[in-house]
């Protein structure tokens, strides 16, 4: 009796660290950039040097929040290298069925509402006009690392229940993509087809239960635009 | 123009983009080559980008923040129950 007593408030202090944990991770995401922007300005630090120093500083964030999840990365990388073809190839299944599902719900809503605009996708369209390799660098390394650990691994430690975590780990991501850029009330109607791709990545690090998985569908999913962006320059070019 | 300078002139291009080609013409050719599939809908990054020069960003990312933490608290506790 003691001992499941002593279990059971072993187990709830556990949970309440990974809350603190999680809260933590999420706040210091969302209050770094405004840190890092408040001690350039005091720095009198100017474009193009505070867009370098503004890069070396999400990358110092992303080296945090990989060592506050140091150890249960470190048991995902094994795991990948264990079951390598077996977690790709699970992925993958999930990956296509997700995108065919998103593109089929993008291609609707495009009917329903043809004005909604992506903002989101139109600002970092922008960055590869200053620096394609500047939005390279963003696009497949910082944001798929960082956001996959505050948006998926965070949320996975605390919330249980499967859908509960596909739906609103989606939803918010979403939300938070498309509320930060829009520039219309008309364009939040993207945060659905949006939340479909964000969810079609909860789907798969929950099923193979590892990070690097969905972190790396969405760096393949992120070279695309890249690549087409590369194709138009190289189409002006020849 | 020979393949090895195509190849250095796509590099250059790639690396500083010195005509400052407008990188976003690409969505509406797409749009326009791919009418029954909008590649503008398909075709977008997965990234969250935060101007945080906009002053209502701030105020969005705090209520966004305090949503995030009430689920967060409130699935620990009754998950637990």
């Amino acid at each position: 009796m003691k001992s499941k007593i002593s279990k059971e408030r072993i187990e709830k202090n556990q949970s309440y660290m990974k809350l603190f944990t999680s809260i933590c991770v999420i706040v210091l995401y969302f209050i770094w950039p405004y840190f890092v922007n408040s001690i350039l300005s005091l720095l009198g630090i100017k474009e193009p040097l505070s867009v370098y120093l503004t890069l070396a500083a999400d990358f110092i964030l992303m080296i945090v929040i990989i060592s506050i999840y140091f150890d249960g990365l470190r048991n995902d990388f094994k795991n990948l290298r264990n079951d390598f073809k077996k977690l790709i190839l699970k992925g993958g299944k999930i990956f296509l069925v997700g995108f065919l599902l998103y593109t089929l719900v993008s291609s609707i809503f495009v009917i329903l509402a043809p004005n909604a605009v992506n903002d989101n996708a139109n600002s970092l369209l922008n960055v590869f006009d200053k620096s394609p390799v500047f939005l390279f660098i963003i696009t497949m390394f910082y944001y798929p690392i960082i956001e996959e650990l505050v948006f998926k691994k965070t949320f996975k430690d605390v919330l249980t229940n499967k859908w509960f975590f596909i739906i609103t780990t989606a939803i918010i991501n979403a939300s938070f993509e498309v509320v930060l850029s829009y520039q219309n009330i008309y364009n939040l109607v993207n945060i659905i087809p949006t939340a479909v791709f964000y969810g079609m990545l909860s789907y798969i690090y929950y099923e193979t239960d590892n990070i690097f998985v969905s972190m790396g569908y969405r760096m393949i999913y992120n070279l695309i635009p890249f690549l087409l962006a590369l194709l138009n320059v190289a189409i002006i070019i020849f | 123009m020979r393949k090895k300078y195509k190849f250095l002139t796509l590099l250059f291009m790639f690396l500083v983009n010195p005509l400052n080609i407008d990188a976003s013409s690409i969505v509406s050719t797409h749009s326009n080559s791919f009418p029954l599939i909008n590649f503008n809908a398909i075709i977008q990054y997965g990234a969250v980008v935060n101007d945080i020069t906009n002053s209502n960003n701030f105020s969005l990312i705090i209520i966004g923040m305090v949503v995030v933490i009430i689920i967060l608290i409130g699935a620990v506790m009754f998950t637990k129950k």
